[in-house]
């Protein structure tokens, strides 16, 4: 019993050091400045805890988005080009098929063969030839359909997402946000988070843009669209292989529409630098300059050699920027106009040197909190907690006087560990993660309730102090667990289904039990079997009431 | 101190009708008011945008309203910020809500601007430095969809797992109580928040899974004790006993009910905002927690108890009552 004692006092005093070590650099963290005040030593070390307590976003501010990926788009994009390729491959291998058409959602190829010989010849070359492809209907029909493997269909849509994410990635960075968190979240959605950010406007704006840049040459073009469509050699239709694209001015209202050649010659995914600059041709004066890689120097020389004298459109996002004549072959540098501001110019540059979006995304949940909020939020919070713990320590006290006092010294333990493996854990703490505490520490003194309890009972059955205190101790134990690992069960659903803060308040209910159990059952034993010692040893068991 | 006495001996078991009588009532009323008034979904789950922000004093609510009618954006609505209990609305800070699109509609893209529409209008109409957006929320349709399934789907599992759990440890028929008490605890809950024109968000099922982690707790302790007590006490009749161990642990089960009483209620006054909300559902949860561990879940057990005794005396030699493992 005595050894056992020694090991669990030593065990108490390794986890307070623990917990203190941990929440130095909390302590010692200046939340204003968002810097830490601790030695360069301390920094330096490897060993030594440099993470103070991470706030949420809701206590220090930022910007929590949650984009939606339309993943569809890159199993269209995919069936659109399989389609193509095969249209062109039928005509190669001289198997007569009337029509190689995309279905109307994009999902399906549909095929119409001339007669029952060609549509064998036409099936038997597909199946040999397309494995991605599977017959989806119209079976046994001149007119069948293809779509694409499943297997296939979510390897695209994963590619779509993760490439989503990291252009993401690099454009928060580019763009200069301390500590971004960008992540995945279920099969098509990335949960963006933006500690501290400034101007979230600008943030949502560059985050959404498709950046895809294209240059086109031009065919045909004219102020409206029916000039341009109503000549004789269009007949109202845009002609095959052409895109109809416009141009608009500073306000957004459209000044001229391109009839475009359909496959861009080159397009910014070749691109290794963009950057701001000023030019004093332009009106607005900033404009966008960049460099290809060489693969898209190569492309870009051989587009612009071949067709000096003619136009070339540069197609941002789906609008034509600029429609400039090809004086001179270029090889690896050119630039984007269009009456941008400086800062919308910086903006571009950012996207187009971070890369542009596979698929189109939509932000399906924002969030965005001031810093003065969340200031105000943590300071409510602490006095909250503050005087919840109070009130509860001095009605323990009240109640069963020296064992109360006890049953306080487990409550300042348990929240020194509580908040050092916050620490340790880099869990992130968010304002209903302040309540979770708060309701810990009305919960915690429950196990202690228990045990004192117990202990009176013993008393007045007449049983001795030191024996109490072992029945006590003994027979409340199996309550303090079952009903602390109910609640932790609660706790563990809620952050599974929580986001954000809620699985902050799931953070701190769970490690709450945990610290709980040990403080209450392991700490307050160690006290009562120490003053059953020595020459000092009580003779009465002080826990409010006479026996 | 001692606020009950050792020997104490109330008559639970005794009251225990008209106890139910009381639960069933309430219940009920809760149930009424989910269908009317009706609950108010907050933005977490019905989705749209909410703009909280100050204004310069000597500006209007008025102004601001007409500023944002102004914008034609459907469904808004501007009002003050409550800011808690001790502080009521607080001052010149408002909340401006517009109400969620449908989903896939083309008003769906458009959603998710309007926080900047309603930022570019102030700044236009009021000028820059007269206000000061303090926080925004957009929630689009299909987010919402899934917070409310998901919150759906968190208290269903927490009450199986919670019956599975006790199942395990205790029996059946224990279990059974103990969710039956908790359903109880979660509907009360519900309906004084809907009377109290609360919102139902996501804070709202952190605060009734809390509430269904703490009354299982009490219920735990007293199925427990009743365990012990039937090994212990087999010659006393089953209803007795049940009501001594009631007895016996009343002191802990109010006590405990007591001290967590006391830092949600620390929580309500103090803590503002979003954690007001919560504290009010736990201090109610609180309660009905201690009153449905007293009499809904020990009802239960011996309501069970009764019917297999009768089946017994009719089917089979009369066995001590309460037996246990």
């Amino acid at each position: 019993m005595k050894v056992s004692l020694k090991w669990r006092i030593g065990l108490i005093a390794t986890v307070v050091a623990a917990s203190l070590l941990f929440l130095t650099p909390t302590l010692a963290w200046d939340y204003k400045e968002g810097r830490s005040r601790l030695p360069e030593w301390w920094l330096n070390s490897k060993i030594l805890p440099r993470n103070a307590i991470n706030l949420g976003l809701d206590l220090q501010g930022g910007m929590h988005l949650v984009i939606g990926v339309n993943t569809e788009e890159a199993v269209q994009n995919e069936t659109a080009r399989l389609r193509e390729r095969l249209e062109e491959d039928l005509s190669t291998e001289k198997i007569p098929v009337s029509e190689v058409k995309l279905s109307e959602d994009k999902a399906r190829i549909e095929l119409a063969f001339p007669d029952a010989a060609s549509l064998d010849q036409g099936t038997q070359y597909i199946s040999q030839n397309y494995t991605v492809l599977v017959p989806a209907g119209g079976k046994g029909t001149l007119t069948p359909s293809y779509t694409l493997l499943d297997r296939q269909a979510n390897v695209l849509r994963e590619n779509a997402v993760r490439q989503v994410r990291e252009t993401l990635i690099s454009r928060v960075d580019e763009f200069g946000v301390a500590e971004p968190s960008i992540v995945t979240q279920g099969k098509d959605r990335i949960l963006v988070q933006l500690p501290g950010v400034k101007d979230p406007d600008r943030v949502k704006k560059i985050v959404q843009r498709t950046a895809k840049l294209e240059f086109m040459l031009v065919e045909d073009g004219a102020p409206t669209q029916e000039a341009l469509l109503g000549q004789a050699k269009y007949n109202g239709q845009v002609p095959a292989g052409a895109r109809l694209i416009p141009q608009k001015d500073k306000d957004g209202n459209i000044t001229m529409w391109y009839l475009l050649k359909e496959d861009p010659m080159v397009s910014g995914d070749n691109l290794v630098d963009a950057r701001m600059a000023f030019s004093q041709d332009v009106a607005g004066g900033a404009i966008v300059t960049f460099q290809f890689n060489p693969q898209g120097a190569r492309d870009f020389s051989k587009l612009t050699g071949a067709h000096i004298g003619e136009p070339l459109a540069i197609v941002l996002e789906g609008v034509v920027k600029s429609a400039p004549v090809i004086r001179a072959k270029i090889y690896d540098r050119g630039q984007v106009e269009g009456n941008f501001t400086p800062e919308e110019a910086t903006d571009l540059a950012i996207v187009l040197r971070a890369g542009s979006l596979p698929v189109h995304i939509r932000i399906e949940e924002e969030r965005t909190i001031g810093p003065s909020l969340g200031q105000d939020l943590i300071r409510k919070g602490k006095v909250a907690t503050f005087w919840g713990t109070a009130l509860v320590a001095v009605f323990m006290v009240a109640y069963y006087s020296l064992g109360g006092l006890v049953a306080d010294l487990a409550l300042v333990l348990n929240l020194v560990f509580l908040m050092a493996m916050l620490a340790a854990l880099q869990a992130t703490l968010t304002l209903p993660g302040i309540a979770g505490i708060a309701l810990t520490v009305g919960m915690a003194v429950d196990a202690n309730v228990l045990i004192f309890e117990r202990m009176r009972e013993e008393l007045r059955n007449g049983k001795t102090p030191r024996s109490a205190v072992e029945a006590g101790y003994q027979k409340a134990l199996s309550a303090i667990l079952d009903s602390n690992l109910t609640t932790l069960l609660a706790g563990i659903v809620l952050y599974q289904v929580g986001t954000g803060p809620i699985r902050g308040f799931a953070v701190t209910l769970s490690l709450g039990i945990l610290t709980t159990v040990f403080t209450a059952v392991v700490c307050t034993r160690v006290v009562y079997d120490l003053m059953f010692m020595g020459r000092g040893r009580i003779q009465k068991l002080y826990i409010g009431i006479k026996v | 101190m001692e606020f009950i006495r050792p020997g104490i001996s109330l008559n639970f078991v005794g009251v225990r009708l008209y106890a139910v009588a009381l639960s069933v009532i309430l219940v009920t009323a809760s149930l009424v008011t989910l269908e009317w008034p009706g609950i108010r979904w907050g933005i977490d789950f019905a989705g749209g945008t909410e703009i909280h922000l100050r204004l310069d004093p000597k500006l209007h609510i008025d102004q601001l309203r007409q500023a944002v009618d102004e914008l034609k954006l459907g469904g808004t609505q501007v009002q003050e910020f409550e800011a808690g209990t001790l502080e009521g609305t607080a001052t010149n800070e408002y909340l401006v809500r517009v109400a969620a699109p449908t989903e896939g509609g083309e008003s769906a893209e458009q959603a998710g601007h309007n926080a900047e529409l309603v930022g570019e209008k102030l700044k236009q109409e009021f000028g820059e430095g007269s206000y000061e957006i303090l926080e925004t929320n957009f929630v689009g349709p299909r987010v919402g969809k899934d917070l409310r399934i998901k919150g759906i789907e968190a208290l269903g599992y927490t009450l199986l797992g919670l019956l599975l759990y006790i199942t395990f440890r205790f029996e059946f028929r224990y279990a059974l109580g103990a969710i039956l008490a908790l359903i109880h605890d979660a509907v009360i809950t519900m309906g004084a928040l809907i009377v109290t024109h609360r919102e139902f968000d996501l804070s709202t099922i952190a605060a009734i899974l809390t509430i269904l982690g703490y009354s299982i707790n009490d219920t735990i302790v007293i199925f427990d004790r009743i365990r012990e007590g039937g090994k212990r006490l087999r010659r006393l009749p089953f209803k007795e006993m049940i009501n001594l161990m009631l007895n016996e642990t009343l002191s802990r089960t109010l006590l405990t009910a007591l001290t967590v009483f006391i830092t949600v209620f620390c929580l309500w006054l103090l803590g503002g905002g979003v954690i007001n909300d919560f504290a009010f559902a736990m201090m109610v949860g609180v309660v009905t927690g201690t009153w449905s561990t007293l009499y809904v879940a020990s009802t239960f057990v011996i309501w069970w108890e009764d019917i297999r005794a009768r089946r017994r005396t009719t089917t089979a030699p009369l066995k001590p009552a309460g037996k246990e493992t």
